[in-house]
């Protein structure tokens, strides 16, 4: 399957390539030639675009905004201080993503269509700047006289060479995109998109991964404004408006959201379209015939037109046979022991004095417990006790009122769930967060986060060292899910499996961490008996690799035979600790559960306990 | 500070203010039933004033137009509900958000056409005369828009409190998932919230045109501006979104004024930005929001 998919991708490129470069052949007039480096400077634009707003969902709409600095700065290096134009371009992406990395931060903080807002206003303060600051960019009238294109001296003066330049940047582009794309980073960039929970959970740094997007798309915006700026020979604030941010999102729509191809075909479409436009004569229903396309393509075809050609190149290349069968025998050699872990006894994790209210209702109060490296510890306690609550509170998912939380001495409580992921805390959910826009390895592979150090210079350029860690992690995922028992689904969604099977999926990610401790919120919930105790022989071989584990489970049944200490809640409060045995012998745990009436040493008490044995 | 000159830019300021709270109020309205923004808001705002100016310029009266235009733009945005929004309500919302911005981009394109791209005008619905009010010189105009801004406010109000479909609304902005269960008719309600926000847009469109003439491509101003009313009162409260718009209007008008007309935009989405930043995105409140279950707006 991954063979089939590299084997694509390189079609892919070459069919490309083999069509940008022959088209001055069949076209070779000034104008098509035009029209086709227009396209090529919306291609390199489209692509972190994609990324940005396919990969991330983040509605990033004012890209036009960095066209514009890109055009101006080259425009005015070159006029107004004799610059290389090639040499402007640059210190255009600079200036462009130094920018973008200023305003990044504050800006992805935004989330949905706070942030399309907020993003178009940036634009949109960009154009008045450009419109205002007469002196240095020349007002509404715009810079004059850009060069026509060079690189160090070597003029592109021919339309045809310059054709070509702008074309070897966009495909520079795309193939940075396309290996951001097979990274983890592109991993990173869609689990934030289906989930920022669970990418949290597994270290995933979100608002990091979100900024370098939005930095990188602003280079890419950059180059594009500065081809365009020497196409047009000139720069003024009216080419990146409003309409051209438009048309730019029309183009990653029909292109296809979901590929890195995708922007380039939908800037290719729409220039064209554009054209035919023109040709009819009908540039007024441009606008009109844009909104529409990306309109129907939403509505119809989400993944556009580079999905309609991967879907078709996948039927003609699939073969016959069915798929591996998901193998469910669990191997229990297929993780190695973890090394490195305090000896048994150590104090893991200890919560003190945890507090934490929502209104006048005090979810967690004052509970405090110790985690022994090596034990496993099982919270248990009714519905309602507030288990969750203080799982999150551990996790990092919310602030505490009061307390502390410490992992092996450090306090974590006012770190965040992927700063607590990283120190190497791994945890499942109660309600699957699972990536459903990836297949089940890569959400397995999503979990080895923490211990990848390959970071956006090296994974941009694909360097060796790369793609051997992306061998390594795929190896130590596929291991995670021969422990778990799911060798043969990795490729499949995980759409495709049982909830059961699901959950493994999720315990494998959280194995994937190499944790020290992983935290399991009611792994049991909405799985049958057979699964149930499945599932408990996995807890158990999963202790033997020496992990710690901390469940959340309100069945006694489950951790009687599990746990070797339970904590017991009940209306926010701790109400009991200790061995299984001796918990369940107690009038408040046996109340808590059965009601205070069963406390009463009758026939009923000594049935109840039964019961709760 | 000269008085005088204040009132000159405050009153105006004030008057295009009106504009905003309306769209605003809308943006408040259909965001809290559906949970999506609707960036065709604006548009609507903008064919109410045009097909008014164009259905008076082709000598139909005004008392015909001006229900004419508004029915059209509540058609329109009840059809871009139940064509655009109401098939994909379970996609992500990004792609939502991306529609309505299609919608957008469609009703700007047909009004160029239909209108072409020269400002249509409305003469005052009493005369192009003038009044002064703080010594301030404001065309009689301006008393239309106070007037019908501030009927539209209370008939929303009143209509939010008093009536069975109001009290739906404003059950589906506390909790939209509990308001279906509790047997509330919410497509019903989201096709009637949309068609009210795209009457009440062009209304604000058709009063303000006799002041600012009509222009094809003013939606965008119109829908950023309102927004920035609405996101000031958290996308949750009218009363808020309404104040924020009029506080925007005079804003822009006041910076238009004492600093630089040709900074005014960059003036009021700087301090948009500003706010939002300060506020560190209202939607983004600590880690809380990262709990799984959490409703994206």
């Amino acid at each position: 399957m991954s063979a089939l998919a590299a084997h694509k991708r390189t079609l892919a490129f070459a069919a490309a390539v083999v069509a940008i470069a022959i088209y001055p052949l069949f076209y070779p007039g000034s104008y098509p030639v035009g029209v086709g480096i227009v396209a090529g400077a919306m291609a390199a634009a489209t692509v972190g675009f994609v990324l940005l707003l396919g990969y991330a969902h983040q509605l990033a709409f004012g890209q036009a905004g960095f066209l514009m600095i890109g055009g101006y700065v080259n425009a005015i290096l070159c006029v107004n201080y004799r610059w290389d134009p090639f040499a402007a371009l640059l210190a255009g992406v600079v200036v462009a993503m130094l920018l973008a990395l200023v305003i990044a931060r504050p800006i992805l903080k935004l989330r949905g269509f706070v942030l399309a807002i907020a993003s178009l206003a940036m634009q949109l303060i960009f154009i008045v700047a450009a419109i205002e600051a007469v002196p240095i960019t020349g007002g509404a009238l715009g810079t004059q006289g850009v060069p026509k294109f060079a690189i160090f001296g070597v003029s592109f003066a021919n339309e045809i060479a310059f054709y070509y330049a702008a074309w070897v940047m966009a495909f520079i582009c795309v193939g940075i995109g396309l290996n951001i794309d097979r990274s983890r980073i592109g991993r990173a960039l869609k689990a934030i998109a289906a989930s920022e929970t669970a990418a949290g959970s597994v270290g995933i740094e979100i608002v990091t991964y979100k900024v370098q997007m939005f930095v990188i798309s602003a280079g890419m915006a950059s180059v594009a404004g500065s081809l365009g700026a020497h196409y047009l020979r000139a720069m003024d604030p009216n080419v990146y408006g409003f309409a051209y941010s438009l048309n730019l999102l029309t183009a990653v729509i029909i292109g296809g959201l979901t590929s890195v191809w995708g922007g380039a075909l939908g800037a290719t479409a729409i220039t064209g379209l554009r054209e035919l436009l023109r040709s009819l004569s009908l540039p007024l229903w441009e606008s009109v015939i844009m909104g529409m396309l990306t309109v129907v393509v939403l509505l119809a075809f989400p993944g556009g037109l580079a999905g309609a050609i991967g879907a078709l190149f996948d039927r003609l290349t699939r073969r016959g046979g069915a798929a591996a069968p998901v193998t469910v025998e669990p191997d229990p050699a297929a993780l190695p022991p973890v090394t490195g872990m305090p000896p048994p006894g150590t104090i893991m994790l200890s919560v003190d004095g945890a507090t934490r209210s929502f209104g006048n209702l005090r979810a967690v109060n004052h509970v405090s417990f110790n985690v022994e490296a090596g034990s496993i510890v099982a919270l248990i306690g009714p519905n309602g006790a507030g288990k969750t609550t203080l799982f999150n509170l551990i996790g990092g998912y919310q602030p505490l009122d009061a307390g502390t939380v410490k992992f092996l001495g450090q306090p974590i409580e006012s770190l965040m769930p992927d700063d607590i992921a990283r120190l190497g805390i791994g945890r499942t959910f109660q309600n699957l967060q699972l990536f459903d826009n990836m297949t089940v390895l890569e959400n397995v592979m999503c979990g080895r986060f923490r211990l990848n150090t390959c970071g956006i210079l090296s994974i941009s350029a694909r360097l060796p060292r790369v793609a051997r860690e992306e061998a390594a992690t795929r190896r130590a995922a596929r291991a995670a899910l021969d422990f778990v028992g799911l060798r043969g689904a990795g490729d499949m969604p995980p759409t495709a499996l049982s909830f059961g099977h699901q959950r493994l999926v999720e315990i494998a990610r959280a194995l994937a961490l190499e944790p020290k401790l992983i935290l399991m919120d009611e792994p049991a919930s909405g799985l049958n008996d057979t699964e149930t105790e499945r599932l408990a022989e996995l807890v158990l071989r999963i202790a033997a690799l020496g992990i710690t584990v901390l469940l959340v489970e309100h069945d006694m049944r489950v951790v009687m035979g599990l746990a070797d200490q339970l904590v017991v809640m009940h209306h926010g409060e701790k109400i009991a600790e200790g061995a299984p045995d001796a918990v369940r012998q107690e009038p408040e745990v046996i109340a808590a559960y059965l009601g205070q009436d069963a406390v009463e040493p009758t026939a009923a008490n000594r049935s109840a306990q039964e019961h709760v044995a | 500070m000269d008085l005088f000159v204040f009132f000159q830019l405050f009153l105006p300021g004030l008057t295009t203010g009106c504009v905003y709270a309306l769209v605003a109020l809308g943006f408040v309205l259909t965001a809290n039933v559906t949970g999506v923004i609707n960036f065709a808001q604006g548009e609507y705002v903008m064919i109410g004033g045009m097909l008014t100016a164009w259905l008076f310029a082709e000598s139909v009266p005004l008392w015909i137009a001006i229900p004419a235009a508004t029915l059209t733009c509540a058609a329109l945005a009840a059809a871009q509900e139940r064509f655009t929004l109401a098939p994909v309500r379970h996609t992500p919302h990004f792609i939502r958000v991306t529609i309505t911005l299609g919608v957008a981009v469609i009703l700007r394109g047909i009004a160029l056409i239909a209108f072409g791209k020269d400002p249509l005008t409305l003469p005052g619905f009493s005369g192009d005369g003038v009044f002064t009010m703080f010594n301030a010189i404001l065309p009689v105009q301006s008393l239309w828009v106070w007037g019908a801004t501030a009927a539209l406010l209370a008939a929303t109000f009143w209509f939010l409190k008093y009536t069975d479909i109001g009290r739906g609304v404003r059950a589906c902005s506390i909790n939209l998932q509990a308001a279906r269960l509790m047997g509330i008719n919410t497509e019903r309600l989201t096709l009637f919230v949309f068609a009210a926000a795209g009457g009440t847009g062009a209304l604000a469109g058709i009063v303000i045109t006799p002041i600012v003439l009509a222009n094809w491509d003013a939606g965008i101003s119109y829908g950023l501006k309102g927004f920035i009313g609405a996101i000031l009162g958290g996308l949750r409260s009218p009363s808020i979104a309404v104040l924020g718009g009029l506080g925007i209007g005079v804003l822009e008008s006041l910076s238009a004024g004492y600093i630089s007309s040709g900074w005014k935009d960059a003036i009021v989405y700087g301090a948009l930005i500003a706010y939002l930043l300060v506020r560190g995105g209202v939607f983004y409140v600590g880690r809380a929001t990262l709990v799984g279950g959490s409703r994206e707006l």
